[in-house]
């Protein structure tokens, strides 16, 4: 359900549906047109960029190439476009978008069932619950298990919700911006959830039962998840960053001032490791108490973890924090799921490359299925 | 903003949309980048047509223009010799006239017909009780027509006139002038008493095999 902003129809169907509603595919111009047309994604994250180019835009895909780089990095962009798409369509590149903007949101709930007929309920829920004004932000409501337009009329419609979305005018902006560096969005989608989604997709195809804690660590904010193969379980941002680190840096350093630290803190030249549990105390606090709400009212333990936003430098991170929690690492095994997507690689890509930081750019060019009942038997 | 929480048939909408997807693209503000727009394709398509059109009936006008040339033409020849034509139609009028005198003439002399011959031989098998009342002879190669009673009105009057009449038909002179002798009134005249008859000898066509000599 589109709670508001969003225009209809806003779901996308498939990577190949590359051309706006508007427009019309007329038979002349399809017969025109190369059969084998190349697809492209683009995923904006916050720290990092990645950009592919697979052969089609169904399945079977290739996955040609890809490009990664920082964020805000244009001449990077630029390069990368004019490699992996030389010719260009009316002056763009078309790609599906993934984007990561701050102010995006996703926010889970459960529903009051005697209050579903209500018109104004899930507006109520947005505004009240969640701080978020449906007046200035695009929002839409999805079932958090099946990933499905939320619909209140339906009988057998989960009362799991997840509201997400972003202020419209950043939406706007993200889009003026796509386009002013010459991509045209054939969609535009929120990268986080695209990465959560694909996330559950693997564990269901891994036929994984066990609860997986997602980390989205930004700048300002960490976005912390509970997925498994049933959906994604649990949501709660936490206010605290990698910002919030530095301070802690330059105390246990001794360093003059927090510029330095923060520089020696991204750069990675010094070994964090032996700090980790000071660096990560908020976080690690606020985190154990959403694991301990999420077994205790579930009853399943959270075994794993896995970062799909961290900045490369801080990769250490991932594990001090999991080996303070006292659970494993997720390190996902790319190949084998993408190939049951009917997705291979071309030799020209590297595996090690494909980590769970891929996660939204790949989820961009999978048809996700709606079948909880999926896991384990795709 | 948009109306909140519109009433979605979701289950519609579930079917065609994929699920966890959602498209946050302004569509309103995206730039046009359609390389052929459908207007510029109509467009054409209906120039072609007009075009194929003006080729159609410039085409049909030349055709026309060259069809009055030629009739115009045709109409001043046709003037030209409408007056060699008039006397060729008088003169050809003309010939035939003459052409018929010269055939019935031809057809005269070379006829074996002689009418106080036929008159003869007519009276030779006229039987008693037959009386001819007129002869008219048409000319040669028309007919002869012969008038004529058969005395009283009993059955005997009416077998005489029968075998007259079949003698006449029979007769090899007769045949051989004669295509055919036929009765073409028989009746009972009361006043005179007698059974009346109107004979036509129709002349055989003369041989037109055998030309004019």
């Amino acid at each position: 359900m589109v709670l508001s902003g969003i225009q209809e129809p806003e779901n996308i169907s498939s990577l190949d549906d590359s051309l706006p509603p508007y427009f019309t595919r007329l038979p002349s111009v399809t017969m025109f047109s190369s059969s084998k047309t190349k697809a492209f994604v683009f995923d904006q994250g916050e720290q990092v960029s990645v950009l592919v180019r697979a052969s089609s835009s169904k399945a079977p895909i290739q996955i040609e190439e890809v490009r990664e780089f920082a964020t805000g990095d244009h001449v990077a962009l630029t390069e990368a476009m004019g490699e992996l798409n030389p010719k260009k369509t009316a002056g763009f590149l078309f790609a599906k978008c993934g984007v990561s903007p701050e102010q995006g949101f996703i926010r889970r709930a459960t529903l009051d069932p005697k209050r579903l007929k209500e018109d104004n309920y899930l507006v109520e829920v947005a505004s009240s619950q969640f701080r978020i004004e449906p007046d200035s932000n695009m929002i839409a409501v999805l079932n958090a298990h099946d990933g499905l337009s939320f619909d209140s009329a339906k009988v057998t419609t989960s009362k799991d919700v997840i509201f997400f979305g972003m202020p419209s005018s950043v939406a706007k902006s993200i889009q003026g911006s796509l386009l002013e560096k010459g991509i045209f969005p054939k969609s535009i989608e929120l990268s986080s959830l695209v990465s959560l989604t694909a996330l559950v997709d693997f564990l269901r195809f891994t036929a994984s039962t066990k609860p997986t804690l997602v980390l989205e660590l930004g700048r300002l904010s960490t976005q912390s998840y509970i997925v498994s193969a049933k959906g994604i379980d649990a949501i709660r941002p936490i206010s605290v960053g990698l910002e919030g680190m530095v301070p802690v840096v330059q105390k246990e350093l001794g360093l003059k001032d927090e510029e330095s630290a923060r520089k020696l803190f991204f750069t990675n030249t010094f070994d964090f490791t032996g700090m980790g549990a000071a660096l990560c105390k908020k976080l690690l606090k606020e985190l154990q108490s959403s694991m301990g709400f999420y077994e205790v009212q579930t009853g399943q333990s959270i075994s794993q973890l896995v970062c799909t936003v961290l900045p490369t430098k801080l990769n250490w991170l991932e594990s001090v924090i999991a080996a303070q929690l006292g659970i494993s690492v997720l390190v996902p095994e790319i190949k084998p799921w993408l190939s049951s997507k009917n997705i291979t690689l071309s030799p020209s890509v590297e595996t090690s490359g494909l980590d769970a930081r891929k996660f939204s750019a790949l989820g961009l060019m999978i048809e996700f299925s709606a079948k909880v009942s999926d896991a384990g038997n795709s | 903003m948009l109306a909140i929480l519109k009433k979605v048939s979701s289950t519609r909408k579930n079917e065609l949309g994929a699920p966890w997807r959602v498209d946050f693209r302004d569509l309103e503000t995206l730039p046009d980048t359609k390389a052929v727009r459908t207007d510029f394709l109509v467009n054409i398509l209906l120039f072609t047509l007009l075009g194929s059109l003006l080729i159609f009936f410039t085409h049909r006008e030349i055709t026309l223009s060259g069809l009055k040339d030629d009739i115009t033409l045709v109409q001043s020849q046709i003037a030209d010799t409408s007056t060699p034509n008039l006397t060729a139609e008088t003169n050809f009028r003309d010939f035939l006239s003459e052409e018929k005198k010269i055939k019935d003439m031809h057809a005269w002399a070379v006829s074996p017909f002689s009418f106080p011959d036929y008159l003869i031989h007519l009276a030779s098998l006229m039987p008693s009780g037959v009386r001819a009342s007129r002869i008219q002879y048409q000319g040669f190669p028309e007919a002869i027509l012969v008038s004529g009673s058969v005395e009283g009105q009993n059955v005997s009057a009416s077998e005489t006139a029968s075998e007259f009449i079949a003698s006449l038909q029979q007769d090899e002179r007769f045949k051989e002038l004669f295509a055919s002798v036929t009765n073409s009134n028989l009746g009972r005249n009361a006043s005179t008493g007698t059974l009346s008859f109107e004979l036509i000898f129709t002349f055989a066509k003369p041989d037109a095999s055998r030309g004019i000599k």
